[in-house]
């Protein structure tokens, strides 16, 4: 569906090279800027220390962005929706709590015991969200006192040594495996039939109906994917493997966004951040949409954070409950270009958004610089990424 | 639809050649001491176009929103084809053949064309093609339809209505009413932030909607380039109360401005003044 002209062009002619650039990053473009900055990063740290770009090193990376990442991917349809979801870290910090304790107390199956983290993180989500859309009070302040509410909860379901050892147990293959490198293989060629598969499609729908359409809309997005996973997987083979843990974020953001370009609901996430009263006005339940948002943002917090716990093979009240975590989560997704204001934005920003974040950590980490180092850049980069998101909304804003 | 095979109500007009569409009876609304609408009697006719004009606070967004759903009156019915219809929401509206373009447009400007056009009305492939939406559908069924209305120069039609211009953007929502295949169309202000080339384009569309023979009601304070361009009736609205009601052949500006404000003329032949409300504001 690429940019095609209806027939006659506008009066003016070609519009100012100002306004097709922000045309092309809001369309095609829209993943050039972070990509870059990803590069650049890379590069910076690489030259500082050559153990950065190790393969050693990038899948050591793909592990710690993963937790980050799923509370930015959970993140993603709320913002899309407008709101804010301030309780992601404290959530995550229960469910991982929950399912621990289920896992050694309780002594239930792992998937059981991950199941009902999950679950716990959908219901929070849904009661927030309904509490929300209730009482019209700002998702900012509800959500920020649950999140002190979670914290007293965790807290109140640690066990006195103030943690759980998830050692030995089965949870740990959740961040602990890797697939073999067969399968990884066999997934990337998998992955790439299904993407030219599902590009073809949509190019015979599009010349069916009439639209024009060619046959690089299928070919060259399929060469790019094929070769990007191709240097991806082989790079992290090179070392132990794909993780699991990797595939755990990578899937359900394939999944979001499917969800989001072709179904009624993804585009209603979209259509309720732009314009809520249209969209009421359209006969479409607006307040449904935005508790689901939550709902889903729930679970996704607390998916993560049974993958942190498992990554951490523990669960403590510093683990994943407090500290950095959740601005990291919210930095990470408006890094990669979903905005705070609603309506803008994509699940694979919480990929370009986590990848983002966690390279500077790393790299601040490996060239062993203090917290203090890593603090003040987190908070940058905080105020660097909404502040360029707040500049392109008034810019978009003042387009019309 | 032929109106003349309807079954004519008590109420109806002796003087039509036709049952009328949609009829309102004695719609009031009121905010708090305040009396937005005060019993207004209102007819429309196939394919009419009917203006209602009247100063600012007059009760013409009120009567637009009661119409529409958005704002159900206090009292008083509606009769869609003779036959009484309950409007409490948009979706009440919409399925009895009322489609709204609004003031402020109601587009999503993070949407695209295509998306603004069948918002809440998406277009589905078929189940052995998973239910998706069929984005290549609705962007022929768009293009199609926004040719057909004329509003042809808008770039692309995957690119987000936020940058679009207020022409091009009204024509969307004009569009996205017409792809509902409505019989009745209200226009909330059509006019008001646009220009004088952009204007000539909206009265076009809306004497095109009279052509597709669907109805309109019209809100506008443009009284030169829309109300005496396109309307064949011109209802005046004045503190709530219908006041006056014209035929817009034989009438001018300054005879509506002069019921709009309610200051004495020198009445014209075709002013119906018989109404006891009528008289009594226009002192």
């Amino acid at each position: 569906m690429s940019a095609e002209q209806v027939s006659g062009l506008s009066p003016s002619g070609r519009a100012p090279l100002v306004s097709r650039a922000a045309a092309l990053l809001a369309g095609d473009w829209r993943y050039v800027p972070i990509a870059t900055a990803i590069v650049l990063i890379w590069a910076f740290f690489a030259l500082q220390n050559p153990a950065y770009l190790t393969p050693r090193n990038l899948s050591n990376l793909c592990l710690q962005s993963v937790v980050t990442g799923l509370l930015a991917l959970g993140l993603v349809p709320v913002l899309l929706v407008g709101q804010i979801d301030m309780s992601v870290a404290a959530m995550s910090a229960v469910a991982a709590t929950i399912t621990g304790q289920l896992l050694l107390v309780e002594r239930v199956s792992v998937w059981l015991a991950i199941a009902a983290g999950v679950l716990f993180g959908g219901c929070v989500g849904f009661l927030q969200a309904r509490w929300i859309t209730w009482t019209g009070t700002p998702a900012f302040l509800v959500t920020f006192g649950v999140s002190l509410a979670l914290a007293a909860l965790q807290l109140h379901l640690l066990p006195v040594t103030g943690q759980i050892n998830l050692y030995g147990t089965d949870i740990v293959v959740l961040a602990g495996a890797y697939l073999p490198a067969g399968l990884s293989w066999a997934l990337v060629i998998f992955a790439v039939l299904a993407f030219a598969a599902f590009r073809l499609s949509a190019f015979v729908e599009s010349r069916d109906a009439g639209l024009e359409a060619s046959v690089r809309s299928v070919v060259l997005p399929t060469f790019l994917v094929m070769v990007g996973l191709a240097v991806v997987v082989g790079a992290l083979n090179m070392h132990n493997g794909v993780p699991i843990a990797l595939l755990l974020f990578v899937v359900p953001i394939i999944v979001l966004v499917y969800i989001g370009s072709h179904t009624k609901f993804g585009l209603y996430l979209y259509a309720t951040g732009g314009n809520p009263s249209a969209v009421a006005r359209a006969g479409i339940d607006v307040d449904r949409i935005r508790i689901a948002a939550f709902v889903i943002c729930g679970m996704f917090a607390a998916f993560g954070g049974i993958v942190g716990a498992s990554r951490l093979l523990g669960v403590s009240a510093q683990s994943s409950g407090m500290g950095t975590l959740l601005l990291e989560a919210i930095t990470a997704a408006v890094v990669g270009g979903t905005s705070l204001f609603g309506g803008r934005g994509s699940p694979w920003s919480a990929l370009f958004g986590a990848l983002a974040i966690t390279s500077i950590s790393n790299g601040i980490d490996l060239l062993g610089l203090g917290t203090e180092v890593k603090l003040a850049t987190q908070g940058l980069v905080l105020v660097l990424a909404t502040s360029v998101d707040s500049v392109a909304n008034k810019f978009a804003n003042d387009a019309r | 639809m032929d109106g003349r095979e309807l079954r004519r109500d008590a109420a109806a007009p002796v003087d039509a050649d036709n049952a009328p569409l949609m009829q309102l009876r004695g719609i009031s609304k009121h905010f708090g001491g305040v009396t937005a609408l005060d019993r207004i009697e209102l007819k429309l006719f196939p394919s009419e176009i009917v203006a209602i004009v009247g100063d600012n606070g007059a009760g013409k967004s009120t009567l637009i929103k009661a119409i529409s759903g958005n704002q159900p009156p206090d009292s008083g019915t509606f009769l869609f084809n003779g036959k009484l219809v309950e409007i409490r929401t948009p979706q009440d509206a919409s399925r009895v053949g009322i489609e709204t373009v609004y003031q402020d447009l109601a587009l999503c400007d993070n949407l695209d064309t295509v998306q603004n056009l069948f918002l809440g009305n998406e277009k589905i492939t078929s189940l052995r093609s998973g239910r998706r939406l069929n984005h290549a559908l609705m962007e022929s069924t768009a293009r199609e339809a926004l040719r057909d209305i004329g509003v042809a120069t808008i770039r692309s039609l995957r690119s987000p209505v936020g940058r679009l211009s207020g022409g091009q953007r009204q024509g969307i929502a004009i569009c996205r009413c017409i792809l509902r295949d409505p019989r009745v169309v209200l226009l909330d202000e059509p006019t008001a932030a646009l220009g004088v080339e952009q204007r000539q384009g909206v009265v076009r569309l809306i004497k095109r909607l009279k052509s597709e023979s669907r109805s309109v009601i019209v809100i506008s304070h443009d009284l030169h380039d829309v109300v005496l361009e396109v309307a064949d009736r011109i209802v005046v609205l004045r503190l709530g109360r219908k006041v006056a009601e014209f035929q817009r052949t034989g009438i001018n500006a300054s005879d509506l401005v002069a019921a709009i404000t309610g200051v004495q003329h020198f009445a014209r032949g075709d002013v119906r003044s018989d109404t006891s409300a009528n008289r009594m504001a226009r002192e």
